[in-house]
Formats: structure tokens, C-alpha cells, sequence
């Protein structure tokens, strides 16, 4: 007994110890963590860390298509070997929150996030990204959000009418909202004159009857996710109900999965990018949903608040110049 | 033996006696400091995953959706009724903003990915939303502690589309503004686990249903039919050696294997069929060795009574050896339970909310990877998940041995 | 004629239980070749996915795929020494060229700093749980290895991404390197070093548990401390069971994917020299990029081919371990000569007053 009675302060100063520092962390992670070293100062002689997408994202291929390295959008061995490969806008973000010396790019939908972990938007080529730069076309690292569907619903006229109308609500007053909301940028003009569903739904007979047994999967980009997500979830009430299931692995899967090798596991695939020379969609399967930007940050204690598509392309390139952050800020 | 040798003799005892109690010193400390170590990290793990997921713990989280509730309502310019036009008389809140034109006040909050999200924190009595109508056309009542996840509005003017990333402030002013709805998406709950808790039994069901026959009947035969010679040793190491290969390289085999079967990115029963090949050699290891603890006397017995081999096998050995083979389960369990990575292969990773057999589904464990993994961490979720997973761990290692213990003492007194 | 009849009776009999015995015969020999059966079945689990890894792992070279525009199967020079997982097409040889030769560096270095941490200390703890806390004490912390050992991987990653991470950007950023961001192969080997740790200390627990209580009490009784009968002693007879759980540990830290996964981070390319920076290893490379790889690709081929090597290394590494078990366990073996110069001239250095001992 006196053996036990020994250990038991040894025991309770160990258990406060460890609850200090399971604790600590909790404060520490909420996306604060880069405040508490902006005391740190920026030493401009670290090398850059460049961030990416991996290859099978559309956000990667219409940056590099800006910077003047098309190629390396599907070649990692174009990159300089200093990159990083992230999986996601998100993964992106919160990498750029807490590595000061990183570079990176994420699309225009995830800007307030961004702004709220820690990250600074840097204006490109003298032009800062917001809504009205990017409509009218003076930022110029815009893409289009684009949509692709079936071809061939294999005789499923129920599933074919639903996605023909998803396809048409994506244009109403009502599926541009929602698409605003989230994150694509749309002319404010363009809602005022669209259509409202109540006026097209006549085109589209049965639509609200019962569905809850039909699954309609989408696809395609994670850039479009979210906006995806909220036109299925909004306009399943609308469309009788029916279940919305995403999957998406990267604008690459959205051809293949509608009208390519894996046709089929898809009915309506969304992509960041435009379609490229082997991806030929078949008439009226495709279109245009909203613009969207790529937006280039770096961590609130980086000071640069320029880039040009010179710099960007010496950055990211296997043989490019840039390597320190010296060699941008001077 | 002079004198001067006697003294160096007695000052070489010291020294080595302080030498020795040096190093037993250090030697003492360094277990000390090292096995603190191991104490700190045990806590420290338990204590991170109770305090950040305590809080997200409740009922609704177990029960509900992954998929939040959505409804989309507008003002029903069709029917007779007017809208209301009442005033009213609400001091709203700290942080709260009131549209005095509907009477519902705003807040802004966060969700548990940390992103900003808007509520409506109050709805008056009397508020002007007698004409609201859901999808259906049937009349929806707005409810205090929904999120608005978008909303376009009009008035006489045109339409005006509103910012919710702007604020609460933005979109009470804006519903100052309006007073008819186009369009407006409302969501409550979500970021439930239900479906990945019934795929998490499906998948422990289907397995056991695959594997404990499989594994008994090998424990059976190496146990009891098995006679030593070179054949019997091989399978016995070939078993063995199953257990040395990691779970990713199951994944992949299990994924090449079934999911040109199965077809997409498998489904719980492919999934069950690659952690079944996994516990394998654990069956049949636990039950080996509890049947290996029945007295030989027992089986002797019975044969010398006439029972054929068959018959002892099934009515004396199975039954004596019971408690093994549900200690056998419960370890299957608990590795099923916890096991991510294969299932990332074999199952796929998508959340449902209604989960069959021949869909695939995430499991717990695999919930948390991709909560984790996504495109926002999650560590509430995810801590609160892991806590289920822990208590349930922790409550199959009690009866594990709670059931040994009971064993011990039936063998005890049996003699 | 009774008898007539009670013989016939007792014919019959006899005839019936030897037809009875005849059927059990036939059962058994029935039920042993079911069991027999199932029994070789499960045994060939190992042989197919061993089969499928090598076939699937062997097939990208020689196989000719057809992506992005070029045609070819995977280069072998370059699969053992290169630097980048998928590094493009090689105009000249006409192949694809998959490294993994930098993922095996990698791998042995992030496991080689996992098991500089936990060995000591699992050797250590269990020494401590098994020979010097009180008995109340020893069931509580034995209680909580075991479940430690239970834990699932995902949340081993998650206690590394929410605790580990910021603890070594802490301690990177408090030795002056300023670009640490926490994610690194330094919190990987933290991570795996937790994860074998319970298993290691409940192998070792047992077998130090196991060792003959005799020696210990003669040890004591002539005069050794405690300390020393724990180290020398009892350390040293328990060594096959220490053994047996650092084998284990390492078989377990050598498979793991998901935790450090979540915790290294996911460059393109190179040996991982500095261990604060981010690393990839062959599990987690497996793992990467999952919806790039389409089955039948090339990029999902190879992942079998990291599949292969991550085999091989660990039946080169069971192997090894075994056989060096074997020599430092064996007792009755001679030490050859060259170990009896090595010891005595530690004995020496070490103490300078040996010729005294000597002569006594």
C-alpha cells in the first residue's frame, strides 16, 4: 500500500500533463494557429513551396493553361521538384494557412473560407479577384464551370427527364442563386432576366411526381461540389424526391463517366476545365454553368501581394528561375 | 597482503560501489522517464479524443442523416391569402439581426467544419410568413435554428439575390428589402452517422457469418484431426503467415479480386470477404488454442464410450470450447471495427444515409478517414465517432475477459 | 429353438452394430475430409493474394499500356532508382517511367527513427510494469496497453494530425527551422512508434512475466541491487520474448497506411533527408491519388508493383530479425572468439583497476 500511495502524485502529475497537452491543441487548431506566429518574421530567403492539385484536377489544368505549362497539368515530371501535391481546394487552404513559405492556387468558390484560415489573396497581374473583375473579364484567371451529361440513359426515360430538367433549373432565377451562393460568379443582370422554375416545370411532365426511388449520381469536379451538392439537395424537392449520390474524384471523371470508358457510372458529370481534344461530348449534352476564377495565395505573414504569369510559370516550372522567395520580393 | 594493497583494495570497493550506484540510478530514471512516456501518450490520447468530441456526442448525432434535411420554400403568390402585414415590437439579441418587414431575426455561427454559416435565431409570433408554401404547395411554418443556405427574394423592383457569405446583418437587410420569396433553401440537421453505423454492423455480421465457420473448422481439424507431420505443419505456417501481411496489401488483392465482380468501388459484401481472409488466422489461432485447453481426458472419455470422432467433435470438444470461440468473435470484432484501409479499397468511401448489402458505404473507421481527409477537417466529428468506437472496443475487451476470468474459474473448480 | 432365436437375435445385433460402426467410420472419414478441405482453403488465402501481388505487381513490365498519348510498359532501371513515383514517359527507351526506389529509402528511414523511439521504451516500460510497479498499479497500466493496442489506425492519424502535427512544428520552429509546418517524416515516426509500442509491451510483459522466479532470488540473494537483477538478469533471460515483440512491432509499423498517411503529407519527389520536412513512403504512396487510378491503368498497376516491394522488404526484414533472434537467444552457443576479444577489451577500457580484479 505505501508502495501504491508512492506513485499516485507521479500518476496525477503525469495525467495533468498529458491533459495540458491534449488541451492545448484545441485552440490551437481552429485555424488560429498561423496568428501565433506572425510575431515569426517573414525571412525572404526560404525557398518557395509550391503547391498543386494532382493531376486529375480541372482548378490545376486552367491555371497551368495561364502560366504557360499545359503540359505539366497531367505530367508531374514537368514540376518543379520542390511541389506538393494537395488533394483538395480545402487541403489546399489549410496547407497555405499554416506553411508561410507556401504558394498555391484554389478556386474562386472557396475565397471566403480562405480569407477567414488565414489565407491572402494575391492580385494577379495587377488585378484583384472579385466578382466584378471576373464578369467582366479584367482578372484574367477565369475558366468556365461546365456540365456534362449522358448521352444514353439506356431506355430510362424517368431518369432522362429528371436530368434534362435538373440541366434546365441550373439556368433558372432559383438554380442561379443557388450557384451565386455558393461561390460561382454570375451576372447579377443574368438572374434578374432568367426564367423561374414555376414558368419552365410545364416542360417537363411528371416531374414532381414521387421519385424517391430513383438515384441520379453526379460527378466529376471536387471545384463544383459544393455547388453541385446544393442544386441536387434543392432541386430534389422540387423533382419528387429523388436521391442525389456524388462521387467526385476530379474533372477527369466527368467525361468518362457520362459519355467515355466508364460510361454509365455517371449521369451528370461537372468540370472545372473545358473539355479537352479527347473529350468530345455528343450535341446538347453539355454547357456552360457559371465563370469561376483560380485564385493564387500565400499565408497572411508572406508580404507579397503581386504576381505575374512570368513568375508563376518560373515558380512551378521544372527549369524555372524563381526558387527563394528573394528571388520574387527582391 | 600488505597494507597499501588492503587500503587500494577498499578505495577500489567504494568507487565501484558509487559507480554502481550511479548507473543503477540512471538506469532507474531512465525507466521512470521512459515509461512516463507511455502513460503521457496513452492519456494524452484518450484525454484529445474525449475533450473534442464530448460535445458533438448526442443522440441526434448517432441517429441522423449525413445528409442534411432540405426544403425549399416560397411565397404562394397563388392562393387568396394576403401576407400579413404586422409590426412588431423585438429588441433583437447581441449578434442577432430582425427584419422588421417578416418579424425573423438572423445570427450569424459556425458549423463544425469552422465555416460561417447563417441561421434564423428567431421567428415572432406574429411574423408575416402565413404564406409560405414548401415544394409540395403544401404551408411550411419557419422554425427557429434552421440554416438558410440561399435565398433569392423580390420585390416590385426585380429580383435581388442574396450574399449569405455576406453576413446575417446582409441578409436581414436585404429581407427589409423584399417581401416576396422566389426561392429559399432552408437545412436542418445532418452530419449524422447513422448510415455508417448500420454499414459498420453489416459489415461485422456479414464477416462473421463468412468467417467464423471457416475458422472453426480449420481450428477444428488442426486442433483435433491433424496428425504432425509435414503437410500439417505447412498449413499450419501458411496460415500464420497471413497475419504478417499488411491490411493495404489486403485491400488492393481484395479490390483486383472483387470489384470487377462486384462492379464501381465495391460494396459492403466484397468488403466483408476481404476482412474476413484477414481475421482468419485470428479465429483460428483463439480457437486453437482454447480447444488445446480441453483435457484430453474429456475426448478420450467420450470415444472410449462408443461416440464416433464425429460425434465428439460436435457434442464435447465444440461445446467446451465455446468461450474461445466467442473470445475468437469478439477480437474479430474489434478488428473489424477499426479497420480502414482495405475497406477504403473494397468498400468506397461514400457516406449514405440508406445503406443496403450490394451498395457500397463507408464503415466508421472509414467516416473518419474521409471526415479527416476531405476538404475541411472535422476533428469534432471525427472525436466524437472515435469515442463510440473506443467505448465499444473497450466494452468487447471487458467481456473478453470477464469470459476468460469466468473459465479460469470453472477450470479451477472443476480440478 | 429359444436359443435358436436369441442367437439369431445376437446375430443380427452384431451385424447391425458392425453395419453402425461401418457408417460412423465412413462419417468420420467424411467429416475429416471436410474439415481437412476448409482447412487447405484457408490456407490458400496466403497463396492467392501472394499470386495476385506478385502477377499484378510483375505484369506493368512487360505489359504494353497506352495513356496520354504514348505507348510502352514501365521501365525496370528506373523502378529501382528513381525519384519520383510517376515521372513521365521516356522518349528514348520507349517506357513509362514509376520509381519506387526513393519510396524504399524512405520507408526504412521513417521506420529506422520509429524504432530508435519505441524500443528503449517499450523494452523499459515493460520492465516497469513487470517488475516494479506496485500491483494495483501493473493491472490498470496493462489494462491500458491493451487497449492502446486496439485502437484503430484512423484514430492513431487523427491524434497525430490534432496533437503530434503542432507539437513538431513547435519544436522545428524552437530549433530555427522556420519553414516547418508540423506535417513531416519526424510526426510519421512518432505516430508508428505508438502504434507498435503496445504491441511490443504486452509481448514483452509476458515473457518477463514468465522468467524464472529462482534466478531472480539467487541473483538478489548474492548481494546484486534490484536494479541490477532487473537489467542483467531479469532483461536477459526474458530475451526471446523481447524479441519476439519488437518483431511484431516492427511487422505492424511496417504495414501501417492510413495513420501516417494523415501525417506525412504527400510530396512528388525525392529522398526525405531532413526529418522535419514532408515525406512519402510506399504505403502512403499506395494510397495517394486514389481517383486517379482507374483499374487496368498503368498508375494502378504500379501500385501493385509497391505492393510487391513493400512484401519483400518485409519477409527481408522478418527473415533477418529471426535469424539474428536466433543467435543472441541461443544459450548454449559458444560465443566465438572475436566476441570474447571485442568483450575484453570493453572490460578493459572501461576499468582500468581489472589486473586488480584479476588477482583476486
Amino acid at each position: 500500500m505505501k508502495k501504491t500511495l508512492r506513485f499516485v502524485p507521479l500518476f496525477a502529475c503525469l495525467t495533468l500533463l498529458a491533459s495540458c497537452g491534449g488541451e492545448s491543441t484545441n485552440t490551437s487548431n481552429t485555424g488560429a494557429s498561423s496568428s501565433q506566429d506572425t510575431t515569426v518574421d517573414f525571412d525572404t530567403t526560404q525557398e518557395i513551396t509550391p503547391l498543386t492539385r494532382d493531376t486529375n484536377s480541372g482548378t490545376r489544368e486552367a491555371f497551368f493553361g495561364h502560366i504557360d505549362l499545359e503540359d505539366a497539368a497531367s505530367d508531374d515530371s514537368l514540376l518543379t521538384t520542390s511541389a506538393s501535391v494537395v488533394a483538395s481546394n480545402g487541403d489546399m487552404i489549410s496547407n497555405l494557412a499554416t506553411d508561410e513559405y507556401a504558394i498555391g492556387y484554389f478556386s474562386f468558390d472557396s475565397i471566403t473560407s480562405a480569407t477567414d484560415e488565414g489565407v491572402k489573396v494575391v492580385s494577379f497581374e495587377g488585378v484583384t479577384p472579385s466578382e466584378d473583375t471576373i464578369v467582366s473579364g479584367e482578372y484574367s484567371l477565369t475558366r468556365h464551370f461546365n456540365y456534362i451529361v449522358r448521352n444514353d440513359f439506356g431506355g430510362d426515360s424517368v431518369k432522362e427527364t429528371i436530368v434534362d430538367a435538373f440541366v434546365a433549373y441550373m439556368g433558372t432565377a432559383e438554380g442561379l442563386n443557388i450557384i451565386q451562393t455558393n461561390g460561382g460568379v454570375v451576372d447579377p443582370e443574368t438572374i434578374n432576366n432568367a426564367p423561374t422554375w414555376a414558368e419552365i416545370s410545364a416542360n417537363y411532365p411528371g416531374i414532381s411526381d414521387d421519385h424517391s426511388d430513383v438515384t441520379i449520381n453526379f460527378g466529376g469536379s471536387t471545384s463544383v461540389e459544393e455547388i453541385a451538392r446544393q442544386l441536387s439537395a434543392s432541386f430534389s424537392t422540387l423533382a419528387g424526391n429523388f436521391i442525389a449520390h456524388h462521387d467526385h474524384t476530379g474533372s477527369g471523371a466527368a467525361y468518362s463517366g457520362t459519355q467515355g470508358d466508364d460510361a454509365g457510372t455517371l449521369d451528370i458529370g461537372f468540370l472545372s476545365r473545358e473539355f479537352n481534344d479527347s473529350e468530345v461530348p455528343a450535341e446538347n449534352t453539355s454547357g456552360v454553368i457559371c465563370t469561376d476564377a483560380v485564385i493564387i495565395g500565400v499565408n497572411e505573414a508572406n508580404p507579397l501581394t503581386n504576381i505575374t504569369a512570368d513568375q508563376c510559370h518560373n515558380i512551378y516550372a521544372l527549369d524555372g528561375t524563381i526558387d527563394t522567395w528573394d528571388d520574387i520580393l527582391g | 597482503m600488505t597494507l597499501k594493497s588492503l587500503n587500494n583494495e577498499a578505495i577500489f570497493e567504494k568507487k565501484k560501489r558509487f559507480r554502481e550506484r550511479v548507473k543503477d540510478f540512471f538506469s532507474v530514471t531512465s525507466t521512470y522517464i521512459f515509461s512516463s512516456f507511455t502513460l503521457i501518450a496513452l492519456i494524452a490520447i484518450i484525454v484529445f479524443i474525449f475533450s473534442r468530441g464530448y460535445s458533438t456526442l448526442s443522440w441526434d448525432f448517432i441517429t441522423g442523416d449525413y445528409n442534411p434535411t432540405t426544403y425549399v420554400i416560397r411565397t404562394d403568390t397563388e392562393s387568396d391569402a394576403d401576407r400579413l402585414d404586422n409590426t412588431f415590437d423585438y429588441t433583437p439579441r447581441e449578434g442577432e439581426y430582425f427584419s422588421s418587414l417578416w418579424g425573423i431575426g438572423f445570427m450569424d455561427e459556425e458549423n463544425n467544419v469552422g465555416e460561417k454559416i447563417v441561421i434564423i435565431s428567431y421567428v415572432d409570433p406574429n411574423a408575416n410568413i402565413n404564406n409560405i408554401v414548401d415544394a409540395d404547395n403544401n404551408p411550411f411554418t419557419i422554425e427557429a435554428g434552421t440554416t438558410v443556405n440561399s435565398a433569392l427574394l423580390y420585390n416590385d423592383e426585380g429580383r435581388v439575390s442574396i450574399r449569405i457569405d455576406k453576413g446575417a446583418q446582409e441578409v436581414a437587410k436585404r429581407f427589409d428589402e423584399c417581401p416576396y420569396i422566389l426561392q429559399m433553401s432552408l437545412t436542418t440537421g445532418g452530419d449524422g452517422i447513422r448510415g455508417s453505423f448500420i454499414s459498420t454492423l453489416y459489415m461485422i455480421g456479414i464477416t462473421m457469418v463468412i468467417a467464423l465457420p471457416l475458422g472453426i473448422s480449420a481450428a477444428i481439424y488442426l486442433g483435433v484431426y491433424a496428425k504432425e507431420n509435414k503437410i500439417t505443419k505447412m498449413l499450419r505456417n501458411m496460415i500464420d503467415m497471413i497475419s504478417g501481411i499488411p491490411s493495404i496489401i489486403f485491400g488492393l488483392v481484395g479490390g483486383i479480386i472483387f470489384l470487377p465482380i462486384v462492379g464501381g468501388n465495391g460494396n459492403l459484401i466484397s468488403g466483408s470477404l476481404t476482412m474476413a481472409f484477414m481475421i482468419l488466422p485470428l479465429i483460428i489461432k483463439t480457437t486453437q488454442e482454447s480447444i488445446k485447453t480441453i483435457p484430453k481426458s474429456l475426448s478420450d472419455a467420450s470415444l472410449a464410450l462408443g461416440a464416433s470422432q464425429t460425434q465428439t467433435t460436435f457434442k464435447v470438444i465444440l461445446p467446451n470450447s465455446l468461450p474461445g470461440i466467442l473470445t475468437s468473435a469478439l477480437l474479430g470484432i474489434s478488428r473489424v471495427i477499426g479497420e480502414s484501409a482495405a475497406l477504403i479499397y473494397t468498400s468506397g468511401v461514400a457516406i449514405l444515409d440508406t445503406v443496403s448489402p450490394t451498395q457500397g458505404s463507408a464503415t466508421l473507421a472509414v467516416h473518419i478517414w474521409s471526415l479527416m481527409s476531405g476538404e475541411t477537417q472535422n476533428y469534432e466529428a471525427s472525436c466524437a465517432i472515435s469515442i463510440i468506437i473506443l467505448i465499444i472496443i473497450l466494452v468487447l475487451s471487458i467481456i473478453i475477459k470477464l469470459i476468460s476470468f469466468i473459465t479460469e474459474r470453472k477450470k479451477r473448480r472443476r480440478g | 429353438m429359444q436359443s435358436d432365436i436369441i442367437k439369431q437375435a445376437r446375430i443380427e445385433i452384431q451385424r447391425k452394430s458392425a453395419l453402425n460402426a461401418e457408417k460412423k467410420k465412413r462419417k468420420d472419414k467424411i467429416v475429416r475430409l471436410f474439415f481437412f478441405f476448409i482447412t487447405c482453403i484457408c490456407s490458400l488465402i496466403i497463396v492467392i493474394v501472394a499470386g495476385f501481388i506478385i502477377i499484378k505487381g510483375l505484369t506493368p513490365f512487360f505489359k504494353i499500356y497506352t495513356e496520354n498519348g504514348h505507348t510502352g510498359s514501365m521501365s525496370f532501371s528506373y523502378f529501382f532508382t528513381g525519384l519520383q513515383f510517376n515521372h513521365g514517359y521516356d522518349q528514348e527507351t520507349g517506357t513509362f517511367m514509376y520509381g519506387v526506389g526513393f519510396l524504399v529509402v524512405n520507408t526504412l528511414y521513417i521506420n529506422l527513427i520509429s524504432y530508435i523511439i519505441s524500443i528503449p521504451t517499450s523494452i523499459l516500460t515493460s520492465l516497469f510494469i513487470a517488475r516494479i510497479a506496485p500491483k494495483p498499479l501493473k493491472k490498470i497500466i496493462s489494462t491500458g496497453v491493451d487497449l492502446l493496442a486496439s485502437i484503430p489506425s484512423v484514430i492513431f492519424g487523427m491524434f497525430g494530425l490534432g496533437v503530434i502535427v503542432p507539437l513538431v512544428r513547435s519544436i522545428g520552429r524552437a530549433m530555427g527551422l522556420a519553414g516547418t509546418s508540423g506535417i513531416s517524416l519526424l510526426a510519421g515516426a512518432i505516430i508508428l512508434a505508438l502504434m507498435s509500442m503496445p504491441t511490443m509491451i504486452s509481448v514483452m510483459v509476458t515473457s518477463l512475466n514468465a522468467i524464472d522466479e529462482s534466478q531472480i532470488k539467487a541473483s538478489l540473494a548474492l548481494g546484486a541491487s534490484k536494479t541490477q537483477t532487473n537489467f542483467k538478469i531479469a532483461l536477459k533471460n526474458a530475451k526471446s520474448g523481447i524479441f519476439a515483440g519488437i518483431i511484431l512491432g516492427i511487422g505492424r509499423a511496417l504495414g501501417e497506411a492510413t495513420a501516417v498517411t494523415m501525417v506525412t503529407g504527400s510530396p512528388i519527389y525525392g529522398i526525405t533527408a531532413n526529418p522535419f520536412d514532408p515525406t512519402v513512403t510506399l504505403t502512403t504512396q499506395m494510397l495517394l491519388a486514389i481517383g486517379e487510378a482507374t483499374p487496368n491503368s498503368l498508375n494502378y498497376d504500379a501500385r501493385f508493383s509497391a505492393g510487391l516491394v513493400l512484401l519483400v522488404i518485409i519477409i527481408l526484414i522478418n527473415f533477418l530479425l529471426n535469424n539474428i533472434k536466433d543467435i543472441v537467444c541461443s544459450i548454449d552457443r559458444k560465443p566465438s572468439k572475436a566476441i570474447i576479444f571485442l568483450k575484453q577489451l570493453f572490460t578493459n577500457f572501461r576499468n582500468p583497476c581489472y589486473d586488480l580484479k584479476k588477482l583476486k
